[in-house]
C-alpha cells in the first residue's frame, strides 16, 4: 500500500470516529443538554463548509475527464500522423524501386541499341537483327511508362519507329541479301546513336533523381 | 565542318531547281528517308532522322566528302525557338521526297482512278 493510500485510510478513520462520537454525544443528550443545538449548529457548519467542497470535486472531476478526452484526441491525431508518414515513406520507397527498374529496363535497351550497331559494324547481321527486334520490344513496351517525361516517350515511340524500319532494312538489305557489307546504312545508323545518346540523358535524370533526398514529413 | 550561312536561299533555289525539273532528287538506299540530288560539282544530300525528328542538309564533294552541313531538331526549336531553320529543311525534304517517289503523280494516278470507279458505280 502506497503512503498516500495510508495516510487517506487514517483520515477516513478519524472522520468515522469523530462522527460516531458527536453523534453519540448529541443522542445522550437529545433531551434534556445543550449539546443537541451544539450537534445541530456542529452538522450545519459542516454541511456548509463540505458543500462547496463537493462541487469543487464535481468540477475537478469534469476537469479531469476534459483533459484525458483532450490528451486521447492528441494520441490519436499523432497516431493518424504516424500512419500517414509511414504510407508516404512506403509510397516513396515503391516509387524509388518503380524507378530502378525503369533504369535498368532503358539500360537493357541501351546495350540491345548498342549491340545493333556493333554487330552491324563486323557485319553479324543475324545477331545485329536479334538485338534489334529486342530493342525495338522495349522501347514499344517504355514509351508508355507514366514515370517518364512526355518527350522521353516520344523518343521511345521514335525510337521504337527507327527500329522497326531498321529491322525491315537489315532484313531486306542484309541478310536476304547475304552480304558482308559493314555497317548499318548513314540514315539508320545515325537514329540508333541517337537514341543511345537520349537513352544516356534520360538514365542520368533518374540516377539524379533516386539519389535525391528523401521527402520531408508529412505533417 | 563549315556550316551552311545562306541555308535561305539554298533552298529555294533548290525547291525552285525542283519544281522546273532541272535537279532530280533519288532516295539514297532503300527503306531509309535520305534522298539526294547529284550535280556536276558535287551532292545535295537531305535527311529526316526519326530520333529527335532532325533533318540535316549536307553538300558533298565528288569525292563524297561532307564539306558543309546544317542540321535542326524538335529539341532544338524549343531551345533556341528556331523555327525557320527547322521548317526550311521540312520543307526542302517534303520537297526531295514527293520527287524522289513521283508520291504527287503516284497519289493524282490513284485519286483519278478512285474517281473513275465511283463514277462507273453511279452510271
Amino acid at each position: 500500500m502506497s503512503r498516500w493510500k495510508l495516510i487517506w485510510l487514517l483520515i477516513l478513520l478519524l472522520a468515522v470516529g469523530g462522527w460516531a462520537a458527536g453523534f453519540w454525544l448529541a443522542y445522550l443528550h437529545r433531551n434534556n443538554s445543550e449539546w443537541a443545538n451544539y450537534a445541530g449548529i456542529a452538522g450545519l457548519c459542516l454541511a456548509i463548509i463540505g458543500f462547496p467542497f463537493t462541487i469543487y470535486s464535481l468540477f475537478e472531476t469534469q476537469r479531469a475527464g476534459r483533459e484525458a478526452q483532450r490528451q486521447a484526441a492528441e494520441a490519436a491525431r499523432e497516431a493518424k500522423a504516424a500512419v500517414e508518414q509511414s504510407r508516404a515513406d512506403t509510397k516513396q520507397a515503391l516509387e524509388k524501386v518503380a524507378l530502378m527498374l525503369l533504369a535498368g529496363d532503358l539500360e537493357r535497351l541501351q546495350t540491345a541499341v548498342n549491340a545493333v550497331l556493333d554487330f552491324g559494324d563486323h557485319a553479324i547481321w543475324p545477331r545485329a537483327l536479334l538485338h534489334c527486334r529486342e530493342a525495338g520490344a522495349l522501347a514499344a513496351a517504355l514509351r508508355v511508362n507514366p514515370l517518364l517525361r512526355e518527350n522521353e516517350r516520344t523518343m521511345l515511340a521514335q525510337g521504337a519507329e527507327a527500329l522497326a524500319i531498321a529491322q525491315t532494312y537489315i532484313t531486306d538489305n542484309r541478310i536476304n541479301k547475304n552480304t558482308t557489307r559493314r555497317g548499318l546504312y548513314r540514315t539508320h545508323a545515325k537514329n540508333l546513336q541517337s537514341l543511345a545518346m537520349s537513352l544516356t540523358v534520360v538514365r542520368a535524370r533518374l540516377s539524379a533523381i533516386s539519389l535525391e533526398a528523401p521527402h520531408a514529413p508529412v505533417n | 565542318m563549315p556550316q551552311l550561312t545562306n541555308l535561305n536561299d539554298l533552298v529555294l533555289w533548290l525547291e525552285e531547281a525542283t519544281q522546273n525539273g532541272s535537279v532530280k532528287w533519288t532516295p539514297e538506299e532503300e527503306d531509309t528517308d535520305s534522298f539526294s540530288a547529284a550535280f556536276d560539282s558535287g551532292t545535295v544530300r537531305i535527311s529526316r532522322i526519326i530520333v529527335g525528328s532532325t533533318y540535316l542538309l549536307e553538300m558533298l564533294d565528288l569525292q563524297g566528302r561532307t564539306i558543309a552541313s546544317v542540321e535542326s531538331s524538335r529539341q532544338v526549336v524549343e531551345n533556341a525557338n528556331d523555327h525557320v531553320t527547322y521548317s526550311l529543311l521540312e520543307r526542302l525534304h517534303r520537297c526531295a521526297r514527293n520527287q524522289a517517289l513521283g508520291a504527287e503523280d503516284k497519289m493524282g494516278a490513284l485519286l483519278e482512278e478512285i474517281r473513275r470507279r465511283a463514277g462507273e458505280r453511279q452510271t
